[in-house]
């Protein structure tokens, strides 16, 4: 029997979860991708260092598509095959743009605290 | 927009999970072949691309479950998920959960019980076709604005309007005598208009309905419609009934048809036996008949109307009131008295829905439901008292539970809906059980009523309807918020670091019980108070109403009514018959008198006025000249021990011919003769022939002194007596002295009585029979009460034990440690009864003021003081015995636990066990 009372239990820490999310966001920030072309992104984004469990795309995805933020539908890929072509809204730049600025933030904060 | 779009993409994706399923397994696949397709690019071989893509992808099987939780409506599992939780540790908590769905069945179960008899009587629509197209017409004055009218206004509305499809004449209540194969029999019935059922929408059970022309010519058509009941009971239920001829005041009719069985009447809840046409009145009443239907002066018909097709209520009212504008000019004295501008008569006209009771019943029927509202409300309120203060014990005992799942992460408002949800699952057991409970116990209740005098019939089908049902699990619903909400809250507050110690809560612990604990207590013990306040006041009340108390010696009675047929009998003949009959009982072995009264004595229901003149007095403006009045044979006041103050009482030869006699009471006397001493010889008088307006001179030949009756009135009241032999009477009851028990007589008074008069429906009952019957409502609320009382009683009992008990578990390092300096277990039994019974006082304190209060604001309500006799609503002995009860109670549930509390081993405790 699964012990269940408080918050699921995520799979990976929430600190990544949470950053999975922005991640995601800001690779489709640019152009709508379906979700192999955002994990791609992500890593050409980070310049090679972040290489991240490409399936905990898609509940990050689906997250964000519930939370309106995201939309998406059926498309043909570049190889002619149906693929879920993601697309930012309005809704999730406006979160983005509050997400970016909150991690800034923080890193600022832990920066002094560490380096003071 | 985007946010609608993402709730949108939700609900979807969680109603069709494997269209959602399908998408994943799309997108996973393409992913994964994209990854090898690079892979292989990149110069892999083929299998090992597909092998490194999958690892790169991550556990599927994580994320595909990852997928479907973030699709579930997380409340809608929750909820499931609390559901069963909430199951078990129910299950686990056998005695809180029992005490608990007994104390909520009960009080839940008569909350539907009183429910479902306001739903039957006022919220259901009576058994009409379309019933939102029916209006009821009312005539009356403000004074009195819905009484009925004469069958000629009928007439006349029924000709004049245009509004109504049809408008249906109508009169309840008429008593006929039902000559059956073996038995004379009192039935009641409707008479009515030939229109009455087409108007209604009422098909029969068998047969047909009256035809308009059968209620066209007066006398013409002696046809009657027979109720289903009846024909079930008297009848066998027989189909060959139609068209058989059955006596009806000696007037053979044809039966053309039977009712349905779901229809009884206008009167929700007294079943009529038949319909006789309006037309058929002059063949079975004798005296009168034909004025029933033709004089404008009597009075007997209310009406219901079906509106035409798109006529709306209002058009109707406005009709209706131009209609009796137009009546007014032909028929003034219809509608005014000269010189009393406030007797003006006019029109109200009332939709179905408004007109399920009658309205001039309406306030009564709603001031009782209210009263049997909050008597029950009462007793759930301090089983909610009870349950919440149960939970919180409980609460704390499960706060190891509590504690770790806040330190897993649990949020508090998931911990308070997780014990909100336990305690609305168990409103919701013990809604349902008490939704059977009271279902059965209503039926229990009107299978079990007495038969009511006369025949008369009470049929209600209590059914679940669905409103009863909605009702009850709405209330459980509520209910379970109410008791289980600040325990709930309560118990979220439980720091988790302080939980996580050592068990015992050591001295951080609270000594006495928390202030919500003490004030549900206190609250408890004032509302039972109440309750049994009110229960003692009642039960006192009933004990009044015995017949010894009511001046009968002892209960050796029986009471018979008689009532001859006015078409065999003239005034002589009729009092011939009467004294033929009581001289015939009389004879009977083993009765010692015979009487004859209008109405029984000790008639706290129906006292019958009369209007008298008083010579020499003259009414003050307003005055109001109607005083209680009895109609009794000689002897009466001899036979039934009332003592005589001044003068005689009636004999035999005060009858027609001999000069007009009266006999009055003292307090008549006193206030309208100036003193018994002076009454005798006045005269009063009393008008013989109201067409001619007559009067005669009643000479007043005794004075008596009822006092026993005067006894339960708080102030006494006057009432004045003639003898029935000088009066042309067909209806009196006789009242029966034997020497021992009356129940075997019975048959032989019968038998007697039909010998006299074959043809008279005979109804015997013993004394405390009659007077059964028409207690039993009174009798009804007195159980109501009690019951209520005592469940309040033990309900608060167990609460302040429970939470005496608690407090003590609670302080047992404190009593070990007093004990260990020296404390002696008396003092430790003082402290701990000392200080429950200092919170059971204030509400003791609490409950006699509001006690007091309440009794005096309810008794200005009339009906309210109706119900008490003899017992003045601050009856000292009620007060102070309910509260020794209470308090005596309320002292033995501290002083058990203390005394468990005072037997404490002082070692075991220090050493934190």
């Amino acid at each position: 029997m699964r012990l269940r009372f408080g918050k699921r239990h995520p799979a990976e820490p929430d600190a990544l979860r949470g950053s999975i999310d922005m991640l995601a966001l800001k690779a489709l920030s640019l152009e709508p991708a379906h979700g192999w072309g955002i994990g791609l992104r992500i890593q050409q984004l980070s310049r090679g260092r972040l290489d991240v469990n490409q399936g905990s795309l898609y509940p990050a995805l689906q997250r964000l598509e519930h939370r309106g933020l995201i939309e998406s539908d059926w498309q043909r890929s570049e190889n002619n095959r149906r693929a879920r072509y993601y697309s930012i809204t309005r809704l999730g730049r406006k979160a983005l743009g509050e997400e970016v600025s909150k991690w800034l933030r923080f890193a600022e904060t832990m920066t002094l605290v560490l380096e003071g | 927009m985007s946010r609608l779009k993402g709730f949108a993409a939700r609900v979807r994706s969680f109603f069709r999970p494997r269209a959602s399923d399908q998408r994943m397994e799309e997108e996973f696949a393409f992913h994964v072949a994209m990854e090898a397709a690079r892979a292989r690019a990149g110069g892999m071989a083929p299998e090992r691309a597909e092998q490194q893509a999958l690892a790169r992808f991550g556990g599927v099987e994580r994320y595909r479950q990852e997928m479907r939780e973030g699709r579930r409506a997380n409340w809608f599992h929750d909820l499931r998920d609390d559901l069963r939780y909430g199951t078990r540790m129910l299950l686990r908590q056998k005695g809180l959960t029992t005490i608990a769905i007994l104390s909520l069945a009960v009080g839940i179960g008569a909350n539907t019980a009183i429910f479902s008899v306001v739903n039957r009587i006022l919220l259901q629509p009576r058994p009409f076709a379309r019933p939102d197209e029916l209006v009821e017409l009312y005539y009356g004055d403000k004074q009195q604005p819905y009484q009925t009218v004469s069958y000629p206004v009928y007439r006349d509305f029924r000709d004049q309007n245009r509004v109504f499809a049809g408008l249906a004449a109508f009169g309840v209540g008429w008593q006929f005598r039902l000559g059956l194969p073996n038995d004379v029999r009192f039935v009641w019935g409707e008479v009515v208009s030939g229109n009455y059922f087409d108007v209604l929408g009422i098909r029969p059970h068998l047969g047909r309905m009256f035809l308009p022309e059968e209620d066209s010519v007066p006398g013409r058509n002696p046809v009657v419609v027979l109720g289903y009941t009846l024909w079930m009971r008297d009848f066998g239920a027989d189909s060959s009934i139609i068209g058989r001829s059955v006596r009806l005041n000696d007037q053979p009719m044809t039966v053309v048809g039977v009712a349905p069985s779901q229809y009884g009447g206008m009167i929700t809840g007294w079943s009529s036996d038949l319909w006789v046409p309006a037309m058929t009145l002059p063949l079975i009443e004798r005296r009168g008949g034909e004025l029933r239907v033709d004089d404008r002066g009597s009075k007997w018909v209310s009406m219901i109307a079906r509106l035409k097709p798109g006529v709306t209520l209002q058009q109707a009212r406005s009709e209706v009131d131009v209609l009796a504008a137009g009546m007014r000019g032909e028929h003034p004295d219809d509608w005014v008295d000269p010189g009393r501008p406030e007797r003006e008569r006019f029109m109200t006209t009332l939709s179905e829905r408004e007109t399920r009771v009658h309205p001039q019943m309406k306030v009564v029927v709603q001031a009782l439901a209210a009263l049997l509202f909050a008597i029950v409300n009462l007793v759930l309120v301090i089983a909610c008292m009870n349950l919440a203060s149960l939970l919180f014990a409980r609460a704390v005992a499960r706060r190891g539970e509590i504690g770790v799942r806040l330190a897993l992460g649990a949020g508090r408002f998931r911990i308070i809906r997780q014990l909100l949800t336990e305690s609305v699952l168990l409103a919701f057991v013990a809604g349902t059980a008490g939704l059977l409970l009271a279902t059965w116990g209503l039926n229990l209740l009107l299978a079990s009523m007495p038969t009511l005098p006369a025949g008369v019939r009470v049929s209600l089908d209590i059914g679940l309807d669905w409103r009863v049902i909605a009702y009850t699990l709405g209330f459980a619903t509520l209910t379970g918020v109410l008791f289980g909400l600040a325990p709930a809250i309560q118990s979220s507050r439980f720091s988790v670091s302080s939980v996580l110690k050592d068990g015992q809560l050591a001295f951080a612990g609270k000594s006495r019980p928390s202030r919500s604990r003490r004030w549900l207590i206190i609250g408890q013990v004032a509302a039972s108070l109440l309750l049994l306040i009110g229960a003692g006041l009642m039960s006192r009340s009933l004990g009044n109403i015995r017949p010894t108390r009511l001046g009968f010696t002892n209960e050796n009675f029986l009471v018979a009514s008689l009532s001859l047929d006015e078409r065999g009998h003239d005034r002589a003949s009729a009092s011939r018959s009467f004294e033929q009959m009581s001289s015939d009982v009389a004879a009977i072995p083993g009765v010692q008198h015979v009487s004859l009264v209008d109405a029984v004595p000790g008639g706290f229901l129906s006292r019958t006025r009369g209007s008298i003149e008083v010579e020499g007095y003259v009414p003050r403006p307003g005055e109001d000249m109607q005083i209680d009045r009895n109609i009794v044979g000689p002897g009466y006041f001899t036979n039934m021990n009332v003592p005589l103050v001044l003068g005689r009482d009636f004999t035999a030869q005060d009858r027609e011919g001999a000069p007009c006699v009266a006999i009055v009471n003292d307090v008549f006397a006193t206030r309208y003769l100036g003193g018994p001493a002076t009454a005798l010889g006045r005269n009063l008088i009393r008008t013989t022939n109201y067409e001619t307006g007559q009067k005669t001179m009643c000479a007043i030949v005794g004075v008596v002194h009822d006092a026993a009756w005067q006894s339960l009135q708080e102030e006494p009241r006057p009432f004045f007596t003639l003898p029935y032999l000088q009066l042309d009477r067909r209806q009196m009851v006789m009242i029966i002295g034997t020497r021992s028990d009356p129940e075997p007589l019975s048959a032989s008074v019968r038998r007697a009585l039909r010998a006299v008069e074959p043809s008279m429906p005979v109804d015997v009952e013993t004394l405390s029979e009659s007077f059964g019957a028409t207690l039993y409502p009174f009798k009804v609320l007195g159980m109501v009460l009690v019951g209520g009382g005592l469940m309040a009683l033990l309900l608060a009992t167990i609460g302040i034990y429970g939470t005496v008990s608690y407090s003590v578990a609670q302080r047992r390092r404190e009593v070990g440690i007093r004990m260990a300096l020296g404390a002696v277990q008396s003092d430790i039994l003082r402290v701990v009864v000392g200080q429950g019974m200092k919170v059971v006082a204030y509400g003791l304190g609490i409950g006699l003021v509001l006690g007091l209060l309440l009794t005096r604001v309810l008794v200005s309500i009339p009906l309210v003081k109706s119900l008490l006799f003899g017992v003045s609503a601050v009856d000292v002995a009620t007060f102070v015995g309910v509260t020794l009860l209470l308090g005596g109670v309320a002292l033995v549930a501290c002083y058990i636990p203390a005394l468990r509390a005072a037997r404490v081993d002082p070692g075991m405790t220090l050493r934190g066990l």
